[in-house]
């Protein structure tokens, strides 16, 4: 062995802790109209239909960055969601959640306080862990495509018991 | 010589592990840009073992491999003398 590495592929933020925080006053507006005219739409929650204050909404920084793996996770799971404006709407565990990419391009789960933090949480880790199996299935179609027109060869493949999957290359001509 | 070999494990939470065998010297360290261009992912953490330390004796009429001799570095030596 000469060198090991740990890498994290560029659709995925390092992991850290979740940091909560109060959305933008422009942007809690913004999520009340969106709210409110969802309610007259498809509203489905007794509790939700009873709410017509305002609500407070808060955001939960995720560890996803690419929009088209975050559309396969959800569809995964088997959760309907929409695209409004710069907004990914769904329903999950009965709650109404909110993505938005934020300046660093990372995606922030957005809720209002009608959402326990408890509930987001488990909301944002579910979601995510469908996310990271969908990037891991990813990885592995594009180096196998890769992989022989760079001088490795596939000697072997296993599966190891947390669902790791291990490959192993000779290297060629380099 | 070794046999020249690169593991590379796919972990489900979305992070890479992969390790270069059976080069010696700064050859492996080309295999870092290597491999984050072929994962498209950059590396976070890395660890050199042993044989990051010998160096390849080339002899240059053959351009053959002939042995492999330790090389330890600077920054190493001097902090072991200062023990």
């Amino acid at each position: 062995m000469s060198v090991s590495l740990i890498l994290l592929p560029l659709g995925l933020a390092a992991a850290g802790m979740i940091g909560i925080k109060e959305v933008e006053k422009a942007d809690q507006l913004e999520l009340e109209k969106l709210r409110a005219k969802k309610q007259k739409e498809v509203a489905t929650d007794s509790i939700e239909k009873e709410v017509s204050k305002p609500l407070h909404w808060y955001a939960m920084e995720t560890r996803m960055k690419d929009l088209s793996m975050i559309g396969n996770s959800l569809d995964n799971l088997g959760c309907l969601y929409q695209s409004i404006d710069d907004l990914i709407a769904f329903r999950w565990r009965e709650k109404d959640c909110f993505l938005r990419q934020n300046e660093a391009g990372l995606y922030e789960a957005i809720f209002n306080d009608l959402v326990t933090v408890e509930v987001a949480q488990k909301i944002v880790a579910e979601v995510q862990e469908e996310y990271t199996k969908v990037l891991q299935a990813q990885v592995y179609t594009k180096l196998l495509a890769k992989a022989e027109e760079r001088g490795l060869i596939l000697e072997s493949e296993e599966i190891e018991a947390d669902n790791s999957v291990l490959l192993t290359f000779s290297v060629q001509g380099r | 010589m070794l046999k020249r070999k690169i593991e590379i494990r796919l972990r489900p939470d979305g992070e890479i592990e992969a390790e270069v065998k059976g080069f010696k010297g700064k050859k492996c360290t080309d295999y870092i840009a290597f491999l984050e261009e072929l994962l498209e992912a950059e590396t976070i953490d890395s660890n050199y073992r042993a044989e990051y330390y010998e160096q390849e004796v080339l002899l240059k009429d053959e351009n053959k491999v002939l042995e492999s001799i330790e090389v330890i570095p600077e920054s190493i030596l001097k902090a072991s003398n200062k023990k």
